[in-house]
């Protein structure tokens, strides 16, 4: 074997046979996909993609992204192959408990995975968001000769991607914005998990892709490289939309099942795979054999890596000195780690004015913004009422790649998922929507959460006192739904001078998604907001309010109620019942604080409590105290005007120093 | 000039929407102002609907995805004589009106679904027109076509930028629909501002692709071709995409055309332009007399539709009487006597709750002929198939399994839709870590009542192998703070059995069903206790101490382990009371009496269960722990993860001994 066909072959041969061993033996995976799409990867990964096996965290590396997950042992292969930092026991550990290489591919977890992927149609959107990054920084800092962030985006998917609606949501932005560095390979194998894809899908998908504007190629014969190298190299060429790369493959190529969706998941079985190789011409006998060749073979895709980063280094180490404070600049947003936000560069709020907490939302975020290059985000068509658009900035679009503010369109799944995308591509992302349509986008927050990426969700309209638009625009559980996400801190500020301060800490935090839960009516800005928040909104919940003498209860609350309770509290006061004020804005956060502070803000023995947020009750009992009251909304909301809605469900001072009475009468 | 009562009828569409929207100071005059005459095309000439009673089952269903535009449909329901007054605009979005922000199903006659979130209407009418297909398929005879209807759907751009609309396109496409006709209030606004900004793509072209026949109007106000399109759409063997060109705010010189008439009141001043160029001469909320007659017409000619649908019915009862009951009773949304006479009972050793599920369901099937449903992808795995029936597919609507492809919001929106068509007992079923890609449809089940069950399997960590990404943790916790939703995780395969009753006995409210991919042991008294243990949410699994030293509450798989547990804790002298709590929702509901005889105050509790601890303090109260995974899973073998994460009957006993303590 000494042909260059022929150890492509070899090399394509052991991408499978890897894949085949390491599903055999974990007796769990998918084989058909990586089977059927070894060619494809094999001819992108050594001849196209731009990339360093030895430094997967090179800047300008062309990016891959594998939205068909569950093909996972494909990039477990290559990254094995092409000399990443995963070891051949780890593909022999394949889904085992502590390995590498867990079930789908997980960002963090293994180095040259780029994000993880497996709920579907997802990594399509992500990569949208990495294009959109990559085109955002060229157009920033690359300078005439110098084009310091120059790479591609690619992504591979399967028909189960294409047909989820946010695959959808993120192919119409892709063509929208003409993201012509955006290449997707559609491994086009007919079958999805539960059998034929013509069971339950039969678009015209070139047809479709056409319609957002994409360029779409062909390639009928996925074994051949040549083909496919032709159709990388001219979807390449098109710097004015993206491409899509339909290619014909047979699920799990090679064996008795191909092309039926028995290939898709489950080991072949040791019968099976010995025909299977007989079929590649596999001569070793040995599991997970990589035959010296093939090693050969995928050496020089390190050493054409390393070459390419060391030019762009030189090519970076020129533009320092041409361009100094560019470069200092660009080099921030490798550590976005350390950033500081003045305190003085935020504003100060009136005490005793009104203003809802979205628009003092708004005035931070425009302040953090022209300080902080990396921030970067949109809404999904809301912008005028979530208040997220950056007023001295442009709109991001075809004509102007520098402009900050992303118009989303009504996609708010895409949204979330290409915020993801631009998170993992060093940027800070912020996305917005009304807060009861935070459903539509969970699954892309959960993943920002899983991979701990600094995603800032702006969640406005946030109870029922929205009113008017009615229950469909009202939230209610959102706020226990998102609290019981794992990796996620969600916080709800009182008033706008804690709008501020909330974005403060989001800013200087860079190690997972918040959601920032804000009101559509204005509330009060209260002097011990101002006077403790600056202190205390990072321990999640403190005591903003004491009472002259001892105290007989506390109430607590977040966001908008907070302004009930300090005005029950001077009600009650006023009848010389005493109480304490208890600020809740991040369970998280408060979590994580030791229990003597926790004890001190929410003493045992003062079991007089009285909850107060207008969404539902699950998840308040844990602070509630047992006999305590929770004052919240368990039903859907209703259509009127907010104060009357407010009204209605209960939400009124008079209500509040009630259920405290009633508290401390028994 | 004089105006044709046409012209006048759609200005009074026109007007009604304005003054409603400008007396309550809030709402979206916009839609309404530009789509007037689609809509009166489609009301008063195309669709066949009896204002006098919008529960007619052969109506043409009519929904209105973009919700925002509530207006324009309060308009038409109010002017063809459905049963809301000219009062009710007046209280457009007010407390306590039939008119509220969105429209509401349930809420105002004549209403066909709940729209506001966008997309999902486009979803709900594709289920709509499935269960029509389906209903024709089985029930029609050569002689009678009983159920022969069409399914309209007007929607705006921002509908179609959901990718919850792309997926029940494909879907419907797929299934040649052909009874699903959509207008496209193509006007070139969002909320934001101009469509450009953000869309650019070629509709029509894309629906093509997705197999529809499509229609392009270029002037919305042209009437007589608004009709044509509707009849060409009719003829189509395929669902239509008829895309009108309209302009936003029609008729205001100023914020015509632009995003300043999408969502909010246009004003008095631009209002009095608005009346001039409608040479509109009339005070606030005038209906003109001739416009009074011709929608009289349109009312008339509805119950002479019905009345000959009635007299057709009736001959088609004579005709096949079992048939024509079998509809009615499904129509009537009840269940067959005796259908569950089969349910099985399980005495095995051990099986997982997703096949005990898979035997009750071809059961249920057999009884309830109106079961109707299937799986985003993974009927295999749900085990969702119902195997004695056909797919439900473009050749043969007589099957009654569902291929909804990877579109779980697609399909838990069309289960919204075939539920709301009636004669059908619909469901879906996904992975239970993907409930959260359908969660926007799953919370309007709830907000519409609608008695549907969805079916989540692979309901913990111990799905192993796939990893964090397909490892529910926060879903329950996220699914129980659903008001009005059944959220029911049985433990073994009699409480499956349970759990499916209350799902298909359930009148208003949907169930959630949450079940093990991985086998769990049969209880020893579920045979007995589980129908009314189930019903009432909580109640003691085996011997019930009556002063005990500890409650071990558990739901699902973890129940078992909580069994397990109390016998080691009981070799220690501990007296242990364990609870299977398969359904807060319904347990909430108990009287204080019971709940207290299951939970009695004082005992310490703890909660296991392998997802978040969010929300059990509820039922163990601050004296109690809750044994709960608060992080994400991992990848490795079931039963290796859930052994590390802590779910072993020593590592319980362990945490309860501590309590205790």
């Amino acid at each position: 074997m000494t042909s260059k066909t022929s150890v492509s072959d070899l090399s394509i041969t052991t991408i499978r046979t890897l894949t085949i061993d390491s599903v055999e033996k974990a007796q769990h995976g998918h084989p058909g996909m990586p089977m059927g799409t070894a060619p494809l990867a094999y001819a992108l990964w050594t001849n196209v993609m731009n990339h360093n096996p030895k430094n997967p965290d090179w800047f300008n590396r062309d990016r891959f992204v594998l939205s068909a997950g569950h093909g996972s042992m494909l990039i477990y292969s290559l990254l094995h192959l092409t000399g990443y930092d995963l070891s051949l026991k780890e593909l022999q550990s394949f889904r085992q408990w502590g390995s590498k290489t867990p079930g789908h591919p997980e960002f963090r977890h293994t180095p040259g995975v780029e994000t993880t992927t497996g709920p579907l149609g997802q990594g399509v959107a992500t990569s949208v968001g990495m294009a959109m990054a990559e085109a955002y920084l060229a157009a920033k800092f690359n300078r005439p000769n110098y084009p310091i962030v120059d790479h591609f985006t690619y992504c591979l998917c399967g028909d189960g991607d294409l047909m989820e609606g946010v695959a959808n949501e993120a192919i119409s932005l892709a063509g929208h914005q003409q993201l012509g560095k955006l290449i997707m390979i559609f491994d086009s194998n007919d079958v999805s998990l539960d059998g034929d894809v013509s069971l339950s899908y039969s678009e015209d998908v070139k047809e479709k892709f056409e319609a957002c504007g994409w360029e779409v190629l062909f390639v009928s014969d996925g074994n051949n490289i040549q083909e496919v190298e032709t159709a990388l190299m001219k979807a390449k060429l098109n710097s004015d939309q993206p491409t899509l790369i339909e290619i014909k493959t047979t699920i799990g190529f090679g064996s008795s099942i191909a092309g039926t969706h028995e290939a898709h998941s489950d080991p072949l079985g040791i019968e099976e795979i010995k025909k299977i190789k007989e079929k590649y011409q596999w001569s070793y006998e040995e599991d997970f054999y990589i035959p010296d060749e093939v090693k050969q073979d995928f050496e020089r895709v390190q050493n054409l890596g390393q070459e390419h980063e060391e030019k762009w280094n030189e090519l970076l180490g020129s533009y320092q000195e041409k361009f100094p404070s560019l470069a200092d600049e660009f080099f921030k947003l490798q550590n976005l780690d350390s950033l500081e936000v003045p305190t003085e560069t935020l504003p100060s709020y009136e005490i005793g004015s009104t203003l809802a907490t979205r628009n003092a939302s708004g005035e931070s975020l425009n302040i953090l913004a022209k300080e902080f290059s990396a921030f970067i985000g949109g809404s999904a068509d809301l912008d005028s009422s979530t208040k997220t658009r950056l007023l001295e900035e442009k709109d991001f679009s075809p004509l102007d790649r520098s402009g900050r503010n992303i118009r989303f369109g009504v996609r708010e799944f895409a949204m979330a998922a290409t915020a993801n995308g631009l998170a993992l591509h060093h940027l800070r992302p912020f996305v917005s929507t009304f807060f009861v349509f935070s459903d539509y986008l969970r699954p892309a927050l959960r993943l920002s959460a899983l991979m701990q990426l600094p995603v800032t969700y702006v969640f406005t309209h946030d109870s029922i006192a929205v009113g008017q638009d009615g229950p469909t625009h009202q939230p209610v559980e959102q706020l226990a739904s998102l609290r019981a996400m794992p990796g996620l801190t969600v916080i709800r500020p009182a008033d706008a001078n804690e709008t501020k301060e909330a974005w403060k800490w989001i800013t200087e935090h860079n190690n997972g998604p918040v959601a920032l839960i804000l009101g559509r009516q204005k509330v009060e800005v209260f002097a011990e907001i101002a006077d403790k928040s600056p202190s205390s909104l990072h321990r999640g919940a403190y005591i903003l309010s004491e009472p002259k003498q001892q105290e007989e209860g506390i109430i607590i609350a977040t966001g908008s109620e907070v302004e009930l309770a300090m005005k029950a509290k001077e009600k009650l006061e006023q009848e010389n019942i005493y109480i304490r004020v208890v600020n809740m804005p991040s369970w998280e956060l408060f979590e994580q604080q030791d229990d003597a502070y926790k004890q001190a803000v929410l003493p045992l023995n003062l079991t007089n409590r009285v909850v107060v947020e207008m969404g539902s009750k699950l998840g308040w009992r844990e602070y509630a105290s047992d006999r305590g009251i929770i004052m919240s909304v368990d039903e859907f909301g209703a259509s009127g005007p907010g104060d009357r809605v407010i009204q209605e469900y209960g939400f009124t001072v008079e209500k509040v120093v009630a259920n405290m009475k009633k508290l401390l009468e028994n | 000039m004089a105006i044709s009562t046409e012209q006048l009828a759609i200005n009074t569409i026109r007007t009604l929407s304005i003054e409603s929207i400008e007396k309550a100071q809030s709402g979206h005059p916009g839609l309404p102002m530009g789509a007037a005459p689609m809509a009166y095309a489609l009301w008063t000439k195309a669709m066949n609907h009896n204002p006098g009673n919008p529960s007619w089952f052969n109506r043409d269903r009519f929904v209105l995805s973009a919700g925002h535009g509530s207006m324009l449909l309060y308009s038409m329901l109010h002017l063809s004589g459905y049963d809301l007054s000219l009062e009710e605009l007046k209280n457009f979005r007010q407390w306590g009106s039939q008119t509220p922000g969105h429209p509401e199903y349930g809420h105002t006659a004549g209403v066909e679904a709940t729209t506001g979130p966008l997309g999902q209407g486009l979803a709900m009418g594709t289920g709509m027109a499935m269960a029509e297909r389906h209903l024709a398929a089985k029930y029609n005879t050569d002689d009678h076509a009983v159920v022969d209807h069409f399914t309209y759907v007007l929607c705006g751009d921002g509908d179609l930028m959901e990718g919850v609309a792309s997926e029940s396109a494909s879907l419907a496409g797929h299934l040649k629909l052909g009874n699903l006709v959509v207008l496209y209030d193509s006007n070139d606004v969002s909320l934001d501002g101009a469509l450009h900004q953000s869309f650019s793509e070629n509709v029509l072209q894309r629906y093509e692709a997705y197999g529809w026949h499509t229609i392009f109007i270029e002037d919305g106000n042209d009437v007589d071709a608004l009709e044509a399109a509707i009849e060409e759409a009719k003829q189509s063997p395929k669902p239509s995409m008829i895309e009108v060109k309209t302009v936003i705010g029609y008729g205001a010189p100023n914020k015509g055309g632009t995003n300043a008439a999408h969502g909010a009141p246009i004003g008095e001043d631009e209002y009095n332009l608005v009346k001039e160029a409608y040479q509109w001469e009339y005070d606030a909320f005038h209906v003109p007399p001739e416009v009074t007659e011709l929608f009289d017409e349109v009312k008339q000619a509805g119950a002479k539709a019905e009345q000959e649908w009635n007299e057709l019915f009736d001959a088609y009862k004579q005709a096949n009487p079992e048939l024509a009951e079998e509809l009615e009773q499904a129509i009537a949304g009840k269940l067959p006597e005796g259908w569950d006479a089969k349910l099985p009972v399980f005495t095995d050793e051990k099986v997982a709750t997703r096949a005990a599920s898979g035997d009750v369901l071809q059961e249920v099937a057999a009884a309830v002929p109106s079961l109707f449903g299937g799986s985003a992808d993974l009927a295999g795995s749900n085990k969702t198939l119902i195997k004695a029936e056909n797919n439900f597919s473009r050749n043969d609507y007589t099957g009654r399994n569902i291929w909804f492809g990877v579109r779980e919001f697609a399909m838990a929106a069309a289960v919204n839709g075939i539920q709301l068509h009636g004669g059908l007992k619909p469901f879906g079923s996904t992975f239970l870590v993907f409930s959260d890609y359908l969660r926007p449809a799953l919370r309007l089940s709830a907000l519409m009542e609608l008695p549907l069950t969805q079916v989540f399997t692979h309901d913990s960590i111990a799905v192993g192998e796939d990893g964090p990404t397909h490892e529910p943790v926060e879903q329950l916790a996220a699914l129980r703070a659903i008001p009005n939703l059944n959220v029911i995780r049985p433990a073994d395969g009699n409480e499956t059995v349970a759990a499916w009753r209350v799902a298909m006995e359930s009148e208003t409210t949907p169930t959630a069903l949450v079940l093990t991919r991985q086998g769990v042991p049969t209880l020893e008294d579920t045979k007995e206790k589980a129908v009314e243990g189930v019903r009432k949410g909580a109640y003691v699994i085996g011997e019930q101490a009556e002063s005990p030293d500890l409650l071990l509450v558990a739901a699902g798989s973890e129940v078992s382990l909580a069994v397990d547990a109390k016998a080691k804790l009981q070799e220690d002298g501990w007296t242990v009371n364990v609870v299977s709590m398969p359904n807060f929702h319904a347990f909430d509901h108990q009287s204080e009496d019971y709940r207290r005889s299951v939970l009695p105050d004082g005992v310490p509790a703890m909660a296991v269960e392998m997802g978040s601890s969010f929300g059990w303090y509820k039922y163990v109260g601050s004296h109690g722990s809750v044994y709960g995974i608060d992080r994400f899973g991992a990848s490795a073998p079931g039963g290796e993860v859930v052994e590390k994460y802590g779910f072993t009957p020593d590592k319980v006993a362990d945490a309860a001994r501590q309590l205790i303590k």
